[in-house]
């Protein structure tokens, strides 16, 4: 019964022999160990001493390798996690003067081509600028709209809009327009629906064809917010700067009006920060430091 | 026998080392595939401050909100420490005012935040549920406190927390996901109900 079993096991063996010479280079290292043993003992198997001591190799290369494999290929995990996962953000919020909180932040934003960490992948999207207001003032309640810019060598760029609740996104969603290519200005702007909890998104990309509508949300529980303008990224060697300038706001009378300040509200990032040009304009640049 | 025990051996040495190598693979290759990156549709919100309930926060004495905010804090009574407590920046109008607490359970902080709202339970309703493919995040679900009022439970990867409304006041228990369970939340959140009736 052992030695049918055997039979079987080495069959099953044999048949996952092309999978393992497919593995990448990583993976070949530790295959390797154990098909080379393999094919040794089909050499001595008409020599009865040398079997023994081939199949003794056999029995210390394979744990050897099943180790080795082991280790190599969770060792892959926290290199992949650690790079394109970290997040840097720098926020810097509008002074709406004595008026308080806001019913929309419009910002005009420059559209470049940024550097991107080469552990983002072409499928994602490792930088954004938006036009942002935190719902009610509250550090973790949000609204925004703007581009991100994806990780491929001629990069992609997509509108975007975002709300969320706790911390937590409630909707995000994104649509390519033909007008979003590099270099450009255009404006974003969330801005609230007069007398409801509901948040209109909107593009408006310089091009003559005016406001484009980008997404509606519902029912946020928040009519108004703190405006700021954002750059985020995803990778130690993504880049962000922009220029963020014309920022306006939204009072209740639907009237925009112009930031009578800027100034930085959060930054992580270490490579990165915010620099007031005037009082409705600021600019993120390669600087270290935060607020 | 000794040669049917030791090809038996090599044998299923050979399969552990196969094993080892598709689990190796299947773990290392597909996280590499699939390690967090922002794709569209999965980028996290702002990062988390527990500490800062509030973007214009001025610390003040809870018990002293009142003349600020126009009604007096809840405080929980079984929760733990009060950390601080934060209203919105002077000039703010009562209307968009709120208290913000930070507390400590001695496992995790968490704030309670409470404003006044027109918002409506239907408002707070239409929040249950969370499709992924649209980019929400976590879980929104309605859940019932202790005494029957039903709240919007969000958890998330970054936090979990109730939100409710009681009267015109509504009421947000949130803490970071990794210290404050969803079951905290539930707990804290009830203590939070139970000391306003």
């Amino acid at each position: 019964m052992h030695d049918s079993l055997g039979r079987a096991l080495w069959q099953v063996f044999a048949r996952l022999r092309p999978i393992q010479l497919t593995l990448k280079l990583r993976l070949m290292v530790p295959g390797e160990v154990a098909l080379r043993a393999r094919s040794e003992q089909r050499r001595r198997d008409t020599f009865g001493r040398r079997l023994v001591r081939s199949r003794r190799r056999m029995l210390i290369a394979l744990p050897v390798a099943c180790a080795v494999a082991a280790a190599v290929g969770l060792s892959a995990v926290p290199a992949a996690q650690a790079a394109c996962s970290t997040e840097y953000g720098v926020f810097w919020k509008m002074s709406t003067g004595t008026y308080g909180l806001a019913y929309g932040a419009r910002n005009e934003i420059e559209l470049k081509q940024h550097s991107i960490d080469s552990s983002c992948t072409s499928a994602s999207y490792p930088v954004a600028e938006t036009s942002h207001l935190r719902l009610g003032g509250v550090d973790g309640n949000w609204v925004e709209a703007g581009y991100e810019e994806d990780g491929s060598a001629t990069p992609r760029y997509l509108a975007f809009a975002e709300w969320g609740l706790n911390y937590t996104t409630k909707s995000f969603n994104t649509r390519s327009y033909a007008c979003l290519t590099a270099p450009s200005y255009e404006r974003w702007e969330p801005v609230n629906a007069a007398g409801t909890y509901n948040w209109n998104t909107w593009l408006d990309c310089e091009d003559g064809a005016g406001w484009r509508l980008l997404f509606q949300y519902t029912s946020t529980g928040y009519a108004r917010g703190i405006p700021m303008g954002e750059g985020s990224r995803y990778g130690d060697n993504s880049g962000i700067t922009a220029v963020h300038q014309n920022l306006q706001w939204q009072d209740a009378t639907n009237t925009w009006n112009y930031a009578s300040g800027v100034s930085c509200y959060s930054d992580n990032d270490p490579t990165y920060s915010g620099s007031g040009v005037t009082a409705s304009r600021f600019d993120i640049v390669t600087a270290s430091g935060s607020c | 026998m000794l040669r049917q025990n030791t090809r038996l051996i090599a044998c299923v040495g050979a399969f552990l080392a196969v094993a080892a190598l598709v689990v190796g693979f299947a773990v290392g290759g597909t996280t590499t595939k699939l390690a967090p990156q922002p794709v569209a549709g999965e980028l996290p919100g702002p990062p988390v401050n527990i500490d800062r309930p509030f973007v214009d926060g001025v610390a003040i004495d809870v018990g002293n909100a009142g003349p600020t905010v126009g009604f007096s804090a809840v405080l929980p009574r079984h929760s733990g420490n009060l950390i601080a407590g934060y209203v919105h920046a002077s000039g703010t109008s009562r209307e968009d005012q709120a208290i913000g607490l930070v507390y400590d359970n001695g496992t995790s902080r968490f704030d309670v935040i409470e404003d006044k709202t027109k918002m409506t339970q239907a408002d707070l309703a239409s929040l249950a549920g969370c499709d992924h493919s649209t980019g929400c995040v976590g879980d929104w679900t309605l859940v019932r406190l202790q005494d029957g009022t039903q709240a919007l439970e969000i958890s998330g990867p970054q936090t979990n927390g109730l939100i409710w409304l009681h009267g015109e006041h509504r009421f947000d228990v949130f803490g970071p996901a990794a210290s404050f369970s969803v079951d905290a939340a539930v707990s804290a959140s009830n203590d939070v109900e139970n000391a306003i009736t």
